[in-house]
């Protein structure tokens, strides 16, 4: 999986990054949201991957009884090679939501701009001057 | 005790925030009741004060940076710290009688109390790091304070000169400081910020071979502070300052702050042939150009502060030659100490008579309302005390026998003759220059004490008047610590000789006041005999010259009025164009460079990290319909499918979550791209009517394509050896895998007992909501952040819209603006009630069993998400978008369930929810954020999903949850309605 979810990575940062360089703002809101996606997929890519690998939610067998002061205690031993990333897996939620306040607000830049402009190119030098 | 000294005078400044802006009398009383606390601390701590045992306060800030807040009152600290306070209550007294009480007292007294803080936290400072803050900040405190008149522009271009040098220079010292941490740490020694641990280790500092570099850097840092060569232009445009400001900044302490780092430093580099090299020869040719300077000058201020500059000079110089003591001292670094104290006796001798004339120039230009010695004299009849004071001010800074001067320069002279016993002939001849320089001071300080004071009056329209005796007292004080300092060296010299600690360098050397005296006489053969001629050719050059910059100022006005704007325009061009797509392209490029040079220069083995490819099925089937359908992205036309195309790869990442491994982000990704597809949906409207933009250029759409292909192709390659890198398989684990190993064996059960655990089964929640809750709590912030800002952006239209037409819309007066948008919605209200209702018109029958099951799925996920996938994250997304059928399928006019205000209010639960438990950990006595957990049986999710942790955490996954939902809701809404 490693490499081809390195190939995606590259494909999705080519495709976003020139759409971010068009003129178009709606290619570059686009642009934005396909960077946020290679992001993601790079995260999860790093976290590495394997056929056997158990997603992070523990099971029974995870814990272990042990006596500590004449007292049955449960503690955990887990075999940690078998289970997901779970920081990478917190990270890309919080990474995740926050792309999504991102988008809904560059969106509304977007709409903003289309309204008090009504057109959709980005600015260039020089241009502001013009387009009141 | 220490933090309680730096502290008062931070804590008195905290005050002027309450006062009235426009108070006269109150800010000069709090700085003066302040200062005079700080004073009377100070005096009982150097009671407790004991040489070799330094008063300390230390507490970690950032340990993994090593910034330690940590302060201390050694010998030069508690010199400093006197002089600075010292001065600092004179300079407050003096200041009500020289400033006019209209003119904004508040901001004066202020700045300079928070100077006066800063450069105490500056000369206590015991990290290296925390001395730079301190140091910045009066850079910055400076700043304000020479612009204090801010109508002038000659005051604001000084202030703006002497921040761009001053700053400059920090930062180099910066760099300079950081490298010797980094030399330090590299040899494995922590705590390479505090001074102390840098002198222990200065042989390997200076046998670094980066050695010369650090050197002058931090060089840099202590020339442009202290106004020496070449960057000694500043300080004669920051005389601009009020008088009071160029007493105590511009010539008793800030400029000091240089002449301080040199004193620090002198025992790590003293013994470098490149400190002699650099320090000696910047102090003696700044001794000349400050003298030159000093004797042409008509405005008594700037003849003051070219004298300062050469002063400065000899400061620094003096340091310079302290090189031969460190070298070749009888003893181990028996003379470096004895440098080190006779530095103290220089720079409080300067302290003293430059203050104090500062103070007086202020009275006399009080007195004639002219600073311009060409047209004051025989101001001896009408100023008789100013005139008395000035002259014994002016006896000390030439060095005359008896004042405190004279014993400085003969400390000078010496140290510089012991340097010609050791060293080669090239170095000698600096001593001959600082003699001849020295007569320079000699002129000037003729021209000082007798043009404005004897002869006839020049100019009849001045009434000369005697400053009253409260202003007078101020210099007197200063001018009379000089004289009896002179008259009696004990005076100063025992008690500043004890401060000096003498386990550090060894045995205690004694005061050589013998040996000196040989060489006054030397002195005074070389100073005066040329000091005469010069004053009688620089007085006739003088008339001659008035009016025209000099040379040196033409060059620097020219450097400054030109090459600081073309940097700044080409700046503003290159790095921040007034194009997104520039900017984008230059980031990129820079990236790319970056990113290829360190590959190239990191010698690595891609053959390593090649490791045997398992695809599988699903995966290999996701990567060919994502690639398939990010071609529509990039290529159609039609916006409708390029949005669709988009929520499609969207989706397939979650699959792609799913194949990893990550239940809860797939859920997540989910969501948020369906989301983001019902409010790319709701925008389209305004997009349909949008006509397509002009083509590229050829050229633009190939370099485009170089840069993203380029980029795309490196940071593929990096994830691919970040993916495989061999690392995960060592022994030693890096830190994140360490993390992960933590968090597994904690999320349930401690690992070891008694340690805490999360009380979850599911990792990921766990994580977020326990381990890593204080980024959870970030995060949620950050969403409701950007769903205001949402808000706002469609709310608030050019036409002016007021704070109440924008919380409350629907209600309020109508206002003009609500009649004119009135017609235009009636105008246009046909056409949208036509597409209105039937914009999506499969979905509208379903729309409401749809919310309700989707709101009652998102409670079961909220409850479930500590054991099973789920969790706020989820369930906030769910609910919020439980509403999106409603938006996509009914016109606005139709009302709404839940409005800003409701949306808001959710917000503002949720943050007190995941705060208030997190502050709640505080009143256990716990950090904030801990959590402690019980079991609970809840009637129905139980037979679903098992018992429920009844967590604190669950409460913070609630306010999660709160914020999530209110946020979304608000961006959805919000977008919902604008259509």
């Amino acid at each position: 999986m490693a490499l081809i979810s390195s190939v995606l990575v590259g494909l999705l940062f080519a495709v976003g990054l020139y759409m971010l360089m068009r003129r178009n703002l709606f290619d570059v809101l686009l642009g934005t949201i396909v960077l946020g996606q290679a992001t993601l997929i790079l995260l999860i890519s790093v976290s590495g991957w394997a056929p056997d690998l158990k997603p992070p939610i523990l099971t029974d067998s995870d814990a272990v009884i042990v006596v500590v002061d004449g007292e049955e205690k449960k503690t955990s031993q887990v075999e940690v090679t078998r289970y997901a990333d779970p920081l990478t897996q917190a990270l890309l939620l919080t990474a995740i939501v926050i792309a999504f306040g991102v988008t809904a607000f560059v969106v509304a830049l977007v709409a903003r701009v289309f309204e008090e402009t009504k057109d959709i190119e980005a600015a260039e030098d020089g241009d502001g001057e013009g387009r009141k | 005790m220490v933090a309680v000294l730096l502290s008062l005078p931070f804590l008195g400044a905290l005050l002027y925030v309450l006062l009235p802006r426009n108070s006269t009398a109150l800010p000069r009383l709090i700085a003066l009741g302040v200062t005079g606390a700080a004073l009377l601390l100070l005096g009982y701590l150097t009671a407790q004060w004991a040489p070799g045992h330094p008063l300390e306060f230390t507490r970690e800030w950032i340990p993994s940076l090593g910034l330690n807040f940590s302060l201390w009152l050694d010998g030069p600290a508690l010199f400093y710290a006197w002089l600075v306070l010292g001065i600092g209550f004179l300079v407050f007294w003096y200041s009500g009688y020289y400033m006019d009480p209209g003119d904004s007292p508040w901001r004066f007294y202020g700045m300079l109390v928070i100077f006066m803080a800063s450069m105490l936290g500056l000369v206590i400072s015991r990290n290296v790091l925390l001395m730079f803050i301190f140091w910045e900040l009066t850079s910055v405190t400076s700043f304000i304070l020479i612009g204090h008149w801010s109508h002038k522009e000659s005051a604001r271009e000084g202030a703006v000169r002497a921040l761009i040098v001053t700053a400059g220079g920090g930062l180099c010292l910066l760099a300079g400081v950081a490298a010797m941490y980094a030399i330090l740490r590299a040899q494995g020694i922590e705590g390479g910020f505090e001074w102390d641990v840098l002198w222990e280790n200065r042989e390997l500092i200076t046998n670094h071979p980066y050695a010369p570099w650090v050197l002058a850097l931090l060089l840099i840092g202590a020339f442009t502070k202290s106004a020496q060569f070449p960057f000694h232009f500043w300080l004669p445009g920051a005389m601009e300052a009020p008088t009071p400001v160029s007493a105590y900044l511009h010539a008793a302490t800030m400029v000091k702050a240089g002449i301080y780092l040199l004193g620090r430093i002198y025992p790590i580099f003293g013994e470098m042939t490149l400190w002699l090299a650099f320090v000696a020869t910047t102090g003696v040719i700044t001794m000349l150009i400050g003298g030159f300077m000093a004797i042409v000058s008509r405005d008594l201020k700037q003849l003051l502060a070219f004298s300062t500059v050469s002063q400065l000079g000899v400061l620094t110089a003096y340091y310079g030659f302290g090189y031969a003591r460190l070298r070749h001292g009888d003893g181990p670094g028996d003379h470096g100490e004895f440098m080190l104290k006779m530095d103290l006796l220089l720079v409080a001798s300067h302290a003293f008579f430059k203050g104090g004339l500062f103070m007086l120039i202020g009275v006399i230009d009080h007195g004639t309302h002219t600073r311009d010695w060409t047209r004051l004299g025989g101001l001896w009849k009408t100023m008789p005390i100013t005139a008395t004071l000035t002259i014994l001010g002016c006896l000390s800074m030439a060095g005359v026998p008896f004042t405190l001067g004279y014993t400085a320069k003969g400390l000078f002279i010496e140290a510089g003759l012991y340097l010609k016993t050791y060293d080669i002939a090239v170095w000698q001849s600096l001593v001959w220059i600082a003699v001849l320089a020295s007569s320079f001071t000699v002129a000037y300080s003729m021209r000082l004490a007798i043009s404005p004071f004897f002869g006839k009056p020049r100019d009849p329209s001045i009434t000369p008047h005697e400053g009253n005796w409260q202003i007078l007292i101020a210099p007197g004080i200063l001018i009379a610590l000089c004289v009896v300092g002179g008259l009696y060296l004990p005076f100063l010299e025992a008690p500043i000789a004890s401060l000096i600690n003498p386990d550090f360098f060894g045995s205690s050397a004694s005061f050589k006041a013998t040996q000196m005296k040989t060489n006054i006489s030397l002195f005074l053969f070389f100073v005066s005999g040329p000091a005469l001629f010069f004053s009688a050719v620089a007085i006739e050059r003088t008339y001659t010259r008035v009016g025209r910059p000099t040379p040196w100022q033409s060059l620097y006005n020219a450097l400054f009025n030109s090459f600081v704007p073309w940097i700044a325009k080409w700046n503003g061009d290159i790095m921040q164009a007034a194009s997104l797509r520039r900017n984008i392209f230059i980031t990129s490029v820079v990236t790319l460079g970056l990113l290829l040079a360190a590959l190239y220069m990191h010698d690595f083995h891609p053959e390593r990290f090649i490791v045997p490819e398992h695809v599988n099925l699903l995966g290999g089937t996701a990567f060919f319909l994502i690639t398939a359908s990010l071609a529509v992205v990039l290529l159609a036309r039609d916006p409708v499918y390029r949005i669709t195309a988009q929520a499609i790869v969207g989706v397939l990442i979650g699959l792609y979550f799913v194949i990893y491994r990550a239940p809860d982000v797939a859920n997540t990704q989910i969501l948020v791209e369906l989301a983001t597809l019902a409010i790319l949906l709701l925008l389209l409207p305004k997009l349909k009517k949008v006509e397509s933009c002009k083509p590229s250029s050829a050229g633009d759409v190939l370099a485009r394509c170089v840069v993203s292909i380029g980029l795309g192709t490196v940071i593929g390659l990096l994830t691919y050896l970040a993916a495989t890198s061999p690392l995960r398989y060592e022994p030693i684990l890096p830190g994140n895998l360490i993390h992960r190993h933590f968090l597994l064996a904690n999320a349930k059960y401690p690992a070891e007992p008694g340690a805490h655990s999360g009380g979850g089964d599911n990792v990921v929640n766990v994580t977020l909501v326990d381990f890593r809750g204080i980024d959870t709590a970030g995060e949620i912030l950050v969403l409701a952040i950007a769903a205001i800002g949402v808000f706002c952006l469609m709310r608030v239209r050019r036409t002016r819209t007021s704070i109440r037409d924008i919380y409350c819309p629907e209600g309020g007066d109508r206002t003009g603006r609500d009649a004119a948008s009135l017609d235009h919605s009636r105008e246009s209200k046909g056409k949208l009630r036509k597409i209105g209702d039937r914009e999506f018109p499969l979905l509208a029958p379903i729309a409401f069993p749809v919310t309700i099951l989707m709101l009652a799925f998102s409670a079961v996920l909220l409850f479930a998400g500590h054991n099973a996938p789920g969790g706020g994250f989820i369930a906030g997304l769910l609910t919020a978008t439980a509403f999106l059928p409603y938006y996509l399928t009914r016109h606005k006019s139709a009302g709404e369930p839940l409005g800003a205000r409701d949306a808001f209010l959710i917000m503002a639960l949720g943050i007190f929810f995941a705060f208030g438990t997190g502050l709640a950990a505080l009143f256990f006595g716990r950090p904030f954020l801990s959590s402690g957990f019980f079991y609970m049986d809840l009637p129905i999710v139980t037979s679903f999903f098992g018992s429920t942790a009844f967590a604190s955490a669950v409460l913070f996954d609630f306010g999660v949850y709160l914020v999530v939902v209110g946020s979304s809701l608000l961006i959805i809404r919000t977008f919902g309605r604008s259509n």
